[in-house]
């Protein structure tokens, strides 16, 4: 009879005969080994928080190859030292049995078989190539979630296909688009040293970065005056001076208000304006007649209050500002972009631009990068399957961001016909799930995902999973943005906890693909040979940056009032956007409705946001942050007290959430806290994908409702333009 | 110096006919928690799995008969059974691995919640098995290197120790890490499709408690 079988898991590591012997290292024992390696040692390795696009800075600690302990960097200017409830979480995902735990084949609707790597490389490598041999390499798509070192650009450059697509068009990208256009990048708001400040489509306390949440705290204990406008009494609110519920959609005819009244009252920075901008009077001539009493009947907001908030502003500035929002407005309404534009534009008025208090650009440094190792053929490089940038389809679209709720549309349209999704997971996050999962009518579809989300399980002819990030060590990152911090930092994820090799890096999983597509040294370099070239030229050694953790740049970004700059065509900024004139725009913001308005008694907005204790979808499978979710009944749909009186809806009670697109069933949260247009859910929810066990099932996504609309100017998906019909019962 | 250190020890028992067939029995055992082959699923379906297990178990003095071939249907269920079962496209789910059903650790020093819960991979049994391969000169696949108490892994360890004759050393190993078959089951069995799993985990179960 046969020692091992054929098929045996068990192999005689190679170079080692067959035991003769009990070796004396042997601990047979169970108890007596789980004792003995108690004494083990703790170390300690720097990394990345993964539960957020922040990436705050952690240590962890580590005991015979497992996680012990993780902590917030102090260094790390957007943890300080502390992490918030998702960065611990997503930490222990690490050992979760519900983790894609090796490559998986689809053998039918939703029937995987696990496969080896060599088996996945094999396969997916040479039904990739036959794919684009026959339709040509610019039918490849790379979709991610952005915002990190992916290495796909080398694969898409040597096949010719410019289609790496972010997830931003349905997060935030008519802020970065307008920014760029208006003020040549984003800047950030210097929470330490502003006297008035005014939060509006942006909750630090629900979407956290823990750093910013202690400085805006230490600020507020000084006596800093902090507004928070938004139509939800959100968790920032609960520590605001004062929470201004604005009729959601209107917050462009508020920020033209303000606008209104420093200029017609002379309050504005005329010097600043002077130097530093350009199109002022156009700006002008457009809206002189926009005033506070306008704003007011849009907005439900008085024009006294108006007209203080904008008069507060001036009298503080330049330590004051309004803060340059994210997720909450900048990718939701047809008015987003003019939105965007009119918050620069208030900061430009009030002069805060590289002013102690104000807004100023993210320190930055420029890493290197290993040489090239591949030198073989490049194909021509053909045109972007979502028309982001392309004449004559999205040409004010960041084409470095693109439009991802077009990817349906392409496959239909034969534009895209092998796509990989990188982390991200469109089923759920994108809008209309029964749209989206028409993905899989892609010739190929591969995810390299942790968890079984999805758009793998939906979607994907194979899944290779990418390890945890605790479990790997990745291209380092500067470490800036969102706050203002007078210094770039350098950080990296290191790898901490022992290799579970049954999931892979993804440089590695590239290597084995490109090799197996019959590209031969694409990715010549290892892990560690990318992270010393990456940091060659800062001078910075990668054991000094994992002894340290974190390490500050000197200070770059300081507070100025010569030769101040911007990176535009004028070197100002620009309240008229040239490249929108080209295409037939006014060019500068006015008044822009929303596209679709509440009607009838019920009628409703669907809004929704982010709960302290989840990243959008994804952490909706963590155990520890459900468990938050239970003990705050956090899947509840929130809606205004009276509106919920008159449909005759009490705390708890069950409602069907109807529109043409879908229809759905939720309890709901009776609150004061919301204005009367509108109902709010958290953005996490609505899980089907039934292997994500801790989250199925519970409470829907607002995703459900939206159509997969492309706004014309930035691409974004205009998610809170949907309207709702409540009706009680439904469970 | 330091192999001879290393390899000295206990000397191996005499391996007899029966130790083999009771070693063989359990490769057989392993196999079946593998993703079902094509080929595996012909064995199964044609009886020669049940006729190797009666043979084997007779041989090996701990006669059992099982009727697997009578249990699963079609090629495809049995796939959609190992996936509800062990991938777990439906849920719950019931992954084949010992750590799952034991608690993480029992180091106390640990400041993770989750030291103490069931539930999770890579526990305290996930690393005894991992240290029991590697001083015995053994491998496991990379697809398992995160799982290593795979139930798979265990009872080809566990087949390895009787095959090579370190009877008492499979007896401790038996103890200590085929204890938490009963939990399985009663995971597997809160599964709709949980046949022919449900089933071979109690024979396997039987044939080790004789
Ligand atoms: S804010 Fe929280 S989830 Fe996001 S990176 Fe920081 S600790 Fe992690």
């Amino acid at each position: 009879m046969q020692k091992i079988s054929r098929r045996s898991f068990l192999k005689i590591a190679a170079g080692v005969g067959a035991a003769a012997a009990v070796p004396l290292t042997l601990t047979m024992d169970f108890k007596v080994f789980a004792q003995d390696i108690q004494d083990d040692k703790v170390t300690k390795v720097p990394s990345l928080c993964n539960g957020c696009s922040s990436t705050c800075g952690l240590w962890a600690y580590v005991k015979n190859g497992r996680l012990w302990k993780v902590e917030g960097n102090e260094a790390n200017m957007k943890s300080m030292g502390k992490l918030c409830a998702r960065g611990h979480g997503v930490a222990y995902n690490v050992y979760d049995p519900g983790r894609v735990t090796q490559p998986m084949k689809r053998v039918g609707d939703n029937k995987f078989q696990p496969i080896s790597w060599e088996e996945a490389f094999q396969e997916v490598g040479t039904k990739t190539r036959q794919i684009l041999d026959e339709h040509g390499g610019d039918k490849f798509v790379w979709a991610c979630h952005g915002g990190k070192e992916t290495y796909a650009a080398k694969f898409l450059d040597v096949i010719g296909s410019p289609n790496y697509i972010t997830h931003y068009a349905t997060c935030f990208t008519a802020k970065t688009n307008i920014w760029d256009k208006m003020c040549g990048g984003m800047y950030n708001p210097d929470f330490d040293n502003a006297k008035y400040m005014i939060f509006a489509g942006r909750n630090y306390a629900g979407g956290i970065i823990p750093a910013a949440m202690k400085r805006i705290t230490e600020a507020k204990e000084k006596g800093v005056k902090i507004i928070v406008v938004d139509p939800r009494f959100c968790e920032l609110a609960t520590i605001a001076d004062e929470w201004i519920p604005i009729r959601p959609g209107t917050d462009l005819a508020l920020y033209l208000g303000i606008a209104h009244t420093l200029i017609s009252e002379n309050l504005y920075d005329k010097s600043f304006v002077e130097q530093f901008v350009f199109g002022f009077d156009f700006f002008w001539m457009y809206n002189k007649d926009f005033s506070a009493e306008k704003a007011a009947e849009i907005t439900g907001i008085s024009a006294d209050k108006i007209k203080e908030l904008a008069r507060d502003l001036a009298a503080n500035a330049p330590h004051a500002f309004l803060e340059p929002g994210y997720h909450g407005l900048h990718a939701h309404y047809k008015n987003s972009n003019e939105t965007a534009m009119m918050n620069v534009i208030i900061n430009a008025l009030i002069g805060n631009f590289w002013r102690e208090g104000g807004l100023f650009p993210a320190a930055s440094t420029t890493f290197g990068h290993p040489e090239d190792t591949y030198f073989g053929p490049k194909a021509e490089m053909g045109s972007r399957a979502d028309g982001a940038g392309v004449a004559g389809q999205y040409p004010l679209v960041e084409a470095g961001r693109g439009i991802p709720q077009r990817i349906p549309d392409m496959i239909e349209k034969g534009q895209a016909k092998v796509v990989f999704f990188y982390h991200y997971n469109p089923l759920r996050s994108a809008p209309e799930p029964e749209y989206q999962k028409k993905i899989k009518n892609a010739d190929l579809v591969v995810s390299i995902p942790c968890d079984w989300n999805e758009t793998s399980v939906y979607t994907a002819d194979y899944i290779l999973p990418e390890n945890h990030y605790l479990e790997r060590m990745e291209h380092p990152k500067v470490i800036n943005g969102n706050i203002y911090w007078a210094a770039a930092q350098v950080a990296a994820r290191f790898k901490a906890l022992d290799a579970t090799s049954s999931s892979l890096d993804l440089l590695d999983i590239l290597k084995g693909f490109t090799t197996a597509y019959g590209i031969n040294n694409l990715y010549g370099f290892t892990i560690e040979e990318d992270m010393a070239a990456s940091l060659g030229p800062i001078g910075i050694s990668p054991d000094k940056l994992k002894e340290e953790g974190c390490i500050e740049l000197r200070t770059s970004v300081l507070p100025k009032i010569e030769g101040i700059t911007f990176n535009t065509f004028t070197h100002k900024i620009e309240f008229c956007i040239g490249a929108w004139k080209k295409e037939g725009f006014i060019g500068v913001p006015t008044w822009i409705s929303p596209l679709v308005e509440p009607q009838g008694e019920n009628e409703f907005r669907l809004i929704h946001g982010k709960q302290p204790w989840h990243s959008h979808i994804m952490t909706t499978n963590n155990p520890y942050l459900m468990a938050i979710t239970e003990d705050y009944n956090g899947t509840y749909m929130w809606m205004n007290t009276e509106r919920a009186t008159k449909l005759g809806l009490k705390e708890g009670d069950w409602v069907t959430v109807a529109n043409d697109i879908a229809t759905k069933t939720t309890q709901v949260h009776v609150t004061e806290g919301l204005h009367p247009d509108c109902v709010w859910v958290p953005s996490t929810y609505g899980t089907y994908s039934d292997k994500l066990e801790n989250g199925y099932g519970k409470g829907f996504n607002y995703n459900d409702f939206i159509p997969a609309r492309v706004d014309e100017k930035t691409g974004h998906v205009m998610g809170q333009e949907c309207i709702v019909t409540i009706s009680k019962g439904g469970k | 110096m330091e192999k001879i250190k290393k390899w000295y020890g206990v000397l191996m028992g005499s391996i007899t006919e029966q130790n083999k067939a009771y070693a063989s029995l359990f490769i057989i055992f392993a196999d079946l928690f593998k993703y079902p082959e094509k080929e595996n699923y012909n064995e199964l379906l044609n009886g020669e799995i049940d006729k190797q297990i009666e043979q084997l178990s007779r041989l090996a003095g701990h006669p059992i008969i099982t009727s697997f071939k009578d249990e699963i249907g079609s090629y495809e269920e049995i796939v959609q059974a190992f996936n509800d079962c062990f991938l777990g496209i439906t849920t719950p789910f019931a992954p084949p691995v010992e750590s799952v059903y034991k608690v993480w650790t029992t180091d106390d020093s640990f400041q993770v919640p989750l030291k103490n819960q069931k539930g999770h991979l890579l526990g305290d049994s996930a690393l005894h098995i991992r240290h029991i391969v590697q001083a015995l000169g053994l491998e496991i696949p990379t697809e398992y290197e995160m799982m290593p108490d795979h139930l798979t892994i265990l009872l080809e360890l566990y087949s390895y120790l009787n095959q090579e004759g370190l009877i008492s050393e499979a007896e401790q190993f038996k103890k200590d890490h085929l204890d938490w078959l009963p939990d399985f089951y009663n995971s597997l069995i809160k599964i709709e499709r949980n046949q022919p799993y449900s089933n071979i985990v109690l024979k396997l179960n039987e044939v080790l408690k004789q």
